[in-house]
């Protein structure tokens, strides 16, 4: 994968005053004080929390809670770096008194300054094998007519079911198998099986269109060739299994995103 | 060559790079905002478009109306989906730095030819614009592309399209959406907590 060069950083600390420290300059940075991050709608994917020792940051109880609240709006992949004054060796009990107030996973930590660009590489390295993990963004799938629009693909279970998808773009039951590399017979006995979910979600993000296009409008389009697909239609890419092709095209249609 | 070498050949340093304060446009379908819990108008899911790569948030617009127009029509051809009610919002534009691919000379520089900014682009490898978008979200010289409306050519129409690559946008660089009175709808701006409402 790619590494992007340019984390983004918001430093802060429970005092009033947050010094950038020398390392901060390689990244971009913004620093804030409670004040500020309370004004803060979420926080950035990485934030570093200057403090002299975890004994008093946990005092700190108002500035824990409002970053453990504006985290709860933070990216998907996100991580907060503790950066502790050089001092005593810190113990288990001094990390878990501030470990209780946020994910476990989306904590570091860190003692003395020298160390404090080497933990935010650190973070920024685990923040960024997260997004590569993270399943897509999906605001449409938030939206009611939209979900609506694809509620009868599913069965009784909640899951997407093979023999609906079927009908609802014109396909057999087996031809559907085939484009999910599955068996005929299996799909037909347990047509909303979980390992059938992944395959059939790209379905499910096609179907969307009936939000604009309903009924037979949607199986029309399915099969008109488009120019933004190279003059191919769309039934014939779903069918040379490119269906995740088909489906973010119908979400920028959805979403007005020029061609 | 790996994704980031290519995106590193290009010589973005050296180009002419203007600032932008202007007023572009969106067309999408009402139904996507008339439900319970409409999307932010900054919608971002991060697969690739013409301008840019899986995983490079990008925003798009159009230059007015008629490109945004002839964007939304483009892929609805052949059914009713034209006739739905449609919502154009406008946006504005405020940002630091902007690349002009109606430019001649910025094209020749990129090695940008018509076959990449009109041919076809979905379920290819990454295209030349897609690496020069990867290459312009890990810079802050440069926010955002403009580029020809492939939509708006069909129609024999001149048109444009702005990308706005998130990541690089800085300081006071922002996007407003326009709303009946002064206040903007809604604001994405450049500092870490992005949109606002």
């Amino acid at each position: 994968m790619e590494i992007e060069a340019l984390p983004e950083i918001l430093l802060t600390a429970p005092a009033a005053k947050v010094p950038a420290p020398s390392w901060a300059r390689l990244y971009r940075h913004q620093s804030a004080t409670l004040h500020q991050i309370r004004a803060l709608r979420g926080l950035p994917a990485l934030t570093v929390v200057q403090a002299k020792a975890p004994a008093s940051l946990v005092r700190q109880e108002v500035f824990l809670r409002v970053l453990a609240e504006r985290a709860k709006h933070a990216p998907l992949a996100w991580k907060i770096v503790f950066l502790f004054d050089h001092g005593p060796r810190l113990k288990a009990e001094d990390f878990f008194s501030v470990l209780k107030w946020f994910p476990t996973h989306s904590v570091e930590f860190a003692q003395g300054a020298g160390n404090g660009a080497a933990a935010v590489e650190e973070a920024w390295a685990k923040i960024l094998k997260e997004r590569s993990e993270e399943p897509r963004r999906d605001p449409l799938g938030q939206i009611t007519s939209v979900v609506r629009a694809t509620a009868d693909l599913r069965a009784e279970s909640g899951r997407l079911s093979a023999d609906r998808v079927a009908e609802a773009f014109g396909l057999s039951v087996a031809e559907v198998a085939k484009m999910l590399a599955a068996s005929r017979q299996a799909v037909s006995k347990t047509p909303d099986a979980q390992a059938l979910q992944e395959g059939l979600r790209h379905f499910e993000r096609i179907a969307r269109l009936r939000t604009i296009l309903p009924g037979g409008d949607f199986r029309k389009w399915l099969n008109l060739q488009r120019p933004s697909l190279g003059e191919k239609a769309p039934l014939n890419l779903i069918k040379a299994k490119k269906a995740a092709v088909v489906a973010d095209l119908v979400e920028d249609m959805l979403t007005g995103a020029p061609d | 060559m790996s994704p980031a070498r290519r995106a590193a050949a290009f010589p973005l340093d050296s180009l002419p790079v203007k600032p932008l304060d202007a007023v572009f446009v969106r067309c999408v379908p009402q139904l996507s905002f008339d439900s319970g819990r409409p999307p932010s108008y900054f919608f971002v899911s991060g697969h690739a478009r013409r301008l840019n790569p899986r995983g490079v948030e990008c925003l798009y617009f159009g230059s007015d109306e008629a490109t945004a127009g002839a964007e939304y029509d483009r892929n609805a051809a052949g059914t009713t989906a034209g006739n739905q009610p449609k919502i154009i919002f406008k946006v504005r534009a405020h940002l630091h730095g902007v690349i002009d691919l109606g430019d001649a000379y910025v094209r020749k520089r990129l090695k940008i030819h018509d076959i990449d900014l009109f041919g076809p682009w979905r379920g290819k490898r990454e295209t030349r614009l897609q690496a020069l978008g990867r290459a312009v979200s890990t810079q802050l010289h440069i926010a955002a592309v403009r580029f020809p409306s492939d939509a708006a050519r069909a129609r024999g129409q001149e048109g444009w399209n702005l990308a706005v690559f998130v990541a690089s946008m800085t300081g006071d660089d922002r996007l407003e959406i326009l709303g009946p009175t002064n206040k903007p709808l809604e604001v994405f701006t450049a500092s870490p907590h992005g949109r606002k409402r």
